[in-house]
């Protein structure tokens, strides 16, 4: 659990680092420090397309020395104060060490617990639903009330708003403020009619900047039961002031920290290699960067603006399998679907995602982000709740199996990974009066399923 | 001729801003046409990267760096030209709009545009309105392109343009809108000129802007 104390120390730190500008350390410090990095620990080319879920754990072992040193020798970029703070390799194992192995979140009978786990680990994961994916105002209590309901589902995120009361939530605005707030009381009504009180949330999802933090978050808490605070930055082995705002409010709530920066395939880091190696080394520096409670970095390729395609597979598994067999820490990373509801290819991608990351030792996800999470009310309960069923029936299965499985799945989507179909939006494809999935949806929900129990998993 | 444009061609490959400017003013001096520098030179550089860039041989740095060292070469090469060598020659102002932080998508199509042949205004992340307008103002741009991951974002898109209706510029630029959670009907529904899905449709949108089509276009 962050201090604000530590948090401003931290600050003062950065603010006198080395001097380093964004473009500079994206363009060039970055990719040149990776390459060299992936070169003296052997690593060029053992990218194996042929196992997206790595079945080689010297070799991920071996990530891990990498991606520490990486943390070591890279540091972290602030994109405000333009400077650079660094750890001493002491002080990275120092983190990580103190860094938590087990969580209990929630209260009352939706008390769970979240705890380290390792590959092929028997211990269910837990799930936590939706990410952001913006959604009508009206519309918030009726659809979070059933995502929260399914037994499966743990945590709450929560879909994000972009009105208040109808009037547009402009970012980094007053407007966004108010939207916070307005969030804190829907995810409230929506949890009360779920009969789900006493779940955990994590927030806030209507918080562009941290104008919709500041308040929302405060705004949300139930007394002796802290909120995670999510305080994500978008690219890899950066930070800024926006997102320090967000830790310091968690820290002066007392609540848990969840922060992360996504590494790019394709991206600054280069190929898959050298962003798992980068995946690695961002979620090691979350724990001595913030002190954080869930490092949640995670991955995509930005050729497929997905995880689940084989590149992303691959590195997510290595990155994972790396850190869960070389720390206790507890991580959360998106496979970024980008299918969207109503279609079979998000199923199998969901599949073939949270297989590869509970396998390899995954504790935590948060999803689905149905339709790439840029289409507007395009999010069903049933995509999540085939989500928390796969991800936790994925739970002690062996790394083989588990490969065969996710190699079935790939045959069913990969041939137009670059284009996934958006499928339709919440209103098209449930019926509001009976809250039940129109046929179509339901069947193949079940469809998939049973042709999924046939492979091997008892989902 | 065809060695100097070879070399021309791997200083932008290799993202060499000095060398790009040094080898296309010694083609101006040589006598090569603008038009051939940059299409003949220039872009096959930039093409190869981007070829390299699907087959994973390549990565954003290498297409940003290239993307500079073309931004290099053609503001030697650009005094030179003539309306009539068919070469675009106008300037697009971009950036995301305020409170978003999500360049990576921005950044491509500043990369696409300069390869394309135009002289592009990269803003980066969080822009305000007003700092898109006064920069394509300062600049005679043709177009602004502001780019949004996130519907609150995307609201200045359309605050964007009430703004230049307002102030009496609307019919001075040209505004194309993209990102994420942006459709075909929010550009419409704005009353934005255009509208594209990937960076690369971003040049073919743009030429037929500054062409002189009308009415709002959409490439999907």
């Amino acid at each position: 659990m962050a201090s604000v104390q530590r948090i401003t120390e931290m600050l003062a730190r950065i603010k006198e680092g080395e001097s380093c500008t964004t473009h500079d350390w994206d363009n060039r410090v970055v990719p040149k420090t990776v390459r060299q990095i992936l070169k003296k620990y052997d690593l060029m080319h053992t990218y194996k397309p042929e196992t997206p879920v790595n079945q080689d754990m010297e070799l991920a072992d071996r990530y891990f020395a990498a991606g520490l040193e990486l943390a070591e020798v890279l540091g972290v970029q602030c994109t405000d104060t333009e400077t650079i703070v660094r750890f001493s390799k002491e002080e990275l194992l120092r983190a990580l060490k103190e860094a938590p192995s087990e969580l209990t979140l929630g209260s009352g009978s939706d008390k769970v617990t979240l705890s380290a786990r390792g590959p092929e680990d028997e211990t269910k994961p837990l799930f936590c639903t939706s990410l952001s994916i913006q959604i009508d105002e009206p519309l918030y209590p009726e659809l979070v009330s059933q995502l929260v309901a399914y037994k499966g589902v743990d945590i709450l995120q929560g879909p994000s708003i972009d009105t208040i009361f109808g009037i547009p939530a402009f970012s980094g605005t007053p407007f966004e403020t108010a939207a916070g707030i307005r969030e804190a009381k829907l995810r409230s009504e929506a949890l009360w009619k779920a009969g789900r009180p006493g779940m955990q949330q994590m927030g806030m999802s209507s918080s562009v900047t941290e104008f919709g933090f500041m308040c929302g978050y405060p705004a949300s808490q139930t007394p002796g039961d802290p909120m995670i605070g999510i305080c994500l930055q978008p690219s890899e082995l950066k930070t800024n002031y926006c997102n320090f705002n967000k830790v310091l409010t968690t820290a002066a709530f007392g609540g848990f920290l969840r922060t992360g920066c996504p590494s790019m395939i394709g991206g600054y880091s280069g190929p898959p290699e050298g962003s798992a190696v980068a995946n690695i080394a961002s979620d090691i520096l979350q724990f001595a960067l913030f002190g954080t409670d869930i490092s949640n970095c995670s991955m995509y390729d930005v050729r497929l603006n997905s995880a689940c395609c084989r590149t992303g597979l691959w590195a997510m598994s290595v990155s994972v399998q790396a850190t869960s067999r070389n720390t206790h820490t507890i991580l959360d990373k998106i496979i970024n679907q980008s299918a969207g509801p109503c279609t079979e290819d998000i199923l199998y991608t969901n599949a073939a995602g949270l297989i590869t990351t509970c396998v390899s030792g995954m504790e935590l996800t948060t999803g689905p982000r149905s339709a790439g999470g840029a289409m507007k009310n395009y999010l069903t309960p049933l995509e999540a709740y085939f989500c928390a069923d796969a991800f936790k029936a994925a739970a002690g299965l062996k790394l083989d199996k588990a490969l065969e499985i996710v190699d079935y799945c790939l045959t069913k989507y990969e041939e137009h990974v670059d284009d996934q179909p958006k499928g339709k939006s919440y209103y098209d494809c449930y019926d509001r009066k009976t809250r039940q999935p129109i046929p179509e949806w339901k069947a193949m929900d079940e469809r998939v399923r049973e042709d999924l129990n046939k492979r091997g998993l008892n989902i | 001729m065809q060695e100097l444009l070879t070399k021309i061609s791997d200083a932008i490959y290799d993202g060499d801003n000095e060398l790009s400017a040094e080898l296309a003013q010694k083609a101006i001096d040589e006598g090569i046409a603008p038009e051939t520098i940059i299409n003949e030179g220039g872009v096959v550089g930039l093409e190869r990267l981007g070829k390299a860039f699907d087959e994973m041989e390549a990565f954003l740095p290498e297409l940003m760096l290239g993307g500079e060292a073309m931004h290099e070469l053609l503001d030697v090469v650009r005094p030179h030209l003539k309306k009539s060598d068919g070469v675009v020659n106008a300037t697009v102002v971009l950036g995301c709009a305020q409170g978003d932080l999500h360049d990576i998508g921005l950044n491509l199509v500043a990369t696409q545009l300069s390869v394309g042949g135009f002289n592009v205004i990269n803003l980066g992340t969080d822009t305000s309105v007003s700092e898109f307008i006064d920069t394509a103002v300062k600049n005679d741009a043709s177009i602004i392109g502001v780019s949004s991951l996130l519907t609150t974002s995307a609201y200045y898109q359309d605050e964007l343009i009430k703004k230049l209706v307002k102030d009496g510029l609307r019919d001075r630029f040209k505004v194309i809108v993209g990102g994420g959670p942006i459709t075909p009907e929010w550009t419409e529904k704005i009353g934005a000129d255009g509208y594209s899905r990937t960076a690369n449709q971003a040049v073919q949108l743009c030429k037929r802007l500054v062409s002189g089509e009308q009415g709002v276009l959409v490439i999907e």
